[in-house]
């Protein structure tokens, strides 16, 4: 290995927000290989900077933002950073991806990553800057962010940079994360690290923002090289592997789902939704459309803004320009969730739900997720309207759900317990409700029906994180010819893992999955890509390699904060029930199958029957 | 007989059209050997009923799709072989296969 290290930086910073102090500390370069980056890196400072059992709202709960080789290369879709804390809905790993601006300034700060230890005595600001080798240091400030409490997530990005100057970036968490909503979200450039909690860990750190500022440049082992192959790479994303990312975004799931039997409609109870036409992305797009935008150093381009009718003003404060005030973002994830997941079908209240949940911080899967479950415990009488606050909730009842939204957002009334998350909510509530509490380790599952998509529901029930559709993304193969997607055997385990550990890597380096239809031999692509960067001679099998090792780092992890084999499952329901309605009508997915197919996996990955780590593999990661 | 392809995604988008009927009868060679219509045959009527989707969505001889496409059968079984025999009163999905899945793209070397 060469003594000059190229794509990395070899070093990150840790804040003590305690004792408002800070230290730079090394990444050696052999770690550094060991782990790629992104998500692999994430886990292993996870693993060795936190204590087994930290709160995940304590100060021991350590906070990281990471980069990757990749982010500020001319490579598209690379500028993607990844949050990473211990989750305090799962308990588990909570890692979760976001993009844009602020991955290119935390590279160009300095540093791989930056860990943030502790809890601030007050609301803070912490201003991070470093403009290259000229300065001998970098510049940490805690700057009081009391003032900025109440601010949604945009308005607080804004008010930072006006006092710092426009060429800062800003994370920041809005009233949900101040609240410790278990599904806050962390904001950036108007896009979320979504998944799992982390902006209920920024907020129990006192942490209203992270704003950053940097000069520094990362040299490439062979840039002319890198030059020619970004230009490729660039050319094939303007191609049709990506035109449905172009021209529809992902909100073009909703119509195909419903006509497949695999859109979760009003908390799994349904497969299809007969408002799937109504609120489907092709009649966004041929009555809403606006235009589309992208990330940072991104070609694809995947976000799509619709217009609200009679599109009333955004909250006053945020900022919002006026194009805002009349159009939205949206993607599939967040359509299903405060839509078919709630019997709802007008697309002008999902536009604006899922506007308020950005605004207020809130992960939308969860948020509707959550919703869903008391929707249902309404409907069947386990919850009244004396414990609703006196709403009608029903599923469809807009009003109901509006005022929900804002009071999970606050912890108001009934909001203190819904922003619990499902899990815990039904555990408080009883009377058999964790029936219908669709979750998976405490993480409420995305908008693919598990049922009639059987390699994907063993993804959901053995992911890392809990229910997720990114981290282990098996429905590529019951959406192909490959296999059955209504049939279940043993041999989808090793498909699992593969899959698994793929997007391990794409989470590494980090390459947007929107780009992975442009790669050919996946393993061999990525390693073309790092080898370039960083001048390192690996290949396709070390990348696999390092794809195993992050899958199974993480779950060393899990077991270390208390996994066991039960942990490994599906909502009783998707066991239970068989399918009503759709293609797939009368599909079910037994315990037997499922069981079979997690043996599969365990198999494939050299673990034992009940799904632990042998010592030997433990060895291997110095776990 | 009767087959119906119902456009999804890009191609609804492309088309301007949820679906298209298409009429498909038994090919007969001149040895007096027929066979049943095809997933090609279906393709090619939807090619001259929608002739914009060839380019984006169906390839230059209108028979079978590019990349980035998908078609689903009832709702049951994905197929990928064009020669694949249909039925009366099957229903075709046409789906932006980045929906999940799909085929792998054409080679390129970096």
């Amino acid at each position: 290995m060469s003594d000059r290290l190229c794509g990395y930086h070899g070093r990150m910073l840790v804040v003590d927000l305690t004792r408002q102090v800070w230290s730079v500390e090394p990444l050696p370069a052999e770690m550094l290989r060991s782990v790629l980056g992104g998500t692999g890196l994430a886990t292993r400072l996870l693993y060795d900077l936190t204590p087994p059992q930290a709160d995940p709202l304590g100060p021991e709960n350590a906070l990281l933002f990471v980069g990757s080789p990749l982010v500020g290369t001319p490579l598209t879709t690379t500028s993607k950073f990844i949050v990473a804390a211990r989750s305090p809905l799962t308990g588990f790993i909570g890692d979760s991806l976001s993009s844009s601006h602020l991955a290119l300034e935390l590279k160009r700060c300095g540093f791989d990553a930056v860990v943030l230890l502790g809890a601030a005595a007050r609301w803070s600001t912490v201003a991070i800057s470093w403009l290259g080798p000229q300065e001998a240091q970098p510049t940490v400030r805690f700057l009081d962010a009391s003032d900025l409490l109440g601010y949604d997530t945009a308005a607080t990005a804004e008010a930072v940079r006006a006092q710092l100057g426009s060429k800062w970036r800003v994370a920041s968490i809005g009233p949900a994360g101040e609240s410790l909503v278990r599904y806050a979200t962390i904001s950036n450039d108007g896009r979320h690290a979504g998944r799992t909690g982390t902006g209920a860990v920024m907020g129990s750190k006192g942490l209203k923002a992270l704003a950053l500022n940097g000069g520094w440049s990362v040299p490439v082992a062979h840039p002319e090289a890198l030059a020619a192959t970004a230009e490729r790479l660039r050319e094939r994303s303007l191609g049709p592997d990506t035109a449905k990312y172009r021209e529809m975004g992902t909100v073009a799931n909703l119509l195909t789902f419903d006509r497949l039997g695999t859109l979760p409609t009003r908390n799994f109870q349904q497969a299809t939704f007969e408002g799937a036409e109504r609120l489907s992305g092709e009649r966004l797009h041929t009555d809403r459309y606006v235009r589309r935008t992208a990330c940072a150093n991104c070609t694809i381009g995947c976000e799509q803004l619709f217009r609200v009718s009679n599109g009333k003003r955004a909250a006053a404060g945020n900022g919002a320009g006026e194009e805002h005030q009349r159009s939205r973002r949206l993607e599939y994830e967040t359509l299903f969730a405060l839509g078919p997941l709630l019997g709802i079908d007008d697309p002008d209240f999902v536009l604006h739900l899922a506007a308020r949940c950005d605004e207020l911080g809130m992960d939308t899967i969860s948020t509707g997720g959550t919703i869903a479950w008391a929707m249902e415990g309404a409907e069947r009488g386990v919850l009244d309207r004396g414990a609703l606050d006196g709403l009608d909730l029903r599923f469809g009842s807009k009003k109901a759900v509006a005022t929900l939204v804002e009071r999970i957002g606050s912890r108001a009334g009934v909001g203190h317990l819904l922003a619990e998350g499902s899990r815990r909510a039904a555990a408080h509530v009883g009377h058999g409700s964790a029936d219908w509490a669709m979750h998976v380790k405490g993480l409420e599952l995305p908008g693919y029906e598990p049922r009639s998509l059987k390699t994907m529901a063993l993804g959901l029930a053995i992911g890392s994180r809990g229910a997720c559709h990114n981290r282990v993304p098996t429905y590529e193969a019951d959406f192909s010819t490959q296999v059955d997607r209504l049939a279940a055997d043993a041999s989808r385990g090793q498909l699992a893992a593969e899959a698994e550990d793929r997007e391990a890597v794409m989470d590494s380096l980090i390459l947007c999955k929107f780009i992975r239809k442009c790669l050919d031999n996946f393993e061999e692509d990525a390693a073309h890509f790092w080898r370039l960067v960083t001048g390192w001679d690996v290949d396709a099998a070390e990348v696999r390699q390092v794809g195993a090792r992050i899958s199974t780092l993480k779950k060393v992890y899990n077991e270390r904060e208390g996994w066991s084999r039960a942990d490994d499952t599906l909502p009783p329901r998707l066991l239970a029930e068989p399918l009503p309605d759709g293609p797939a009508s009368g599909t079910a997915l037994t315990q037997a199958e499922l069981d079979s197919m997690i043996a599969g996996y365990y198999a494939a990955r050299g673990w034992t029957a009940d799904g632990r780590v042998p010592a030997s593999q433990r060895r291997e990661l110095g776990a | 007989m009767r087959c119906t392809v119902e456009l999804l995604g890009v191609a609804r988008l492309r088309a301007a059209r949820r679906a298209v009927e298409v009429r498909l009868g038994e090919r007969c060679g001149d040895r007096g050997r027929c066979r049943a219509a095809t997933v090609a045959d279906a393709l090619s009527a939807l090619a001259a009923a929608c002739p914009v989707l060839v380019g984006p969505v169906l390839r230059p001889d209108g028979r079978s799709l590019c990349t980035g496409y998908l078609l689903n059968r009832n709702g049951r079984e994905f197929v990928d072989r064009t020669d694949a025999p249909l039925a009366d009163g099957d229903r075709l999905l046409l789906i932006s296969s980045a929906a999940g899945g799909g085929r792998l793209a054409t080679a390129a070397r970096w």
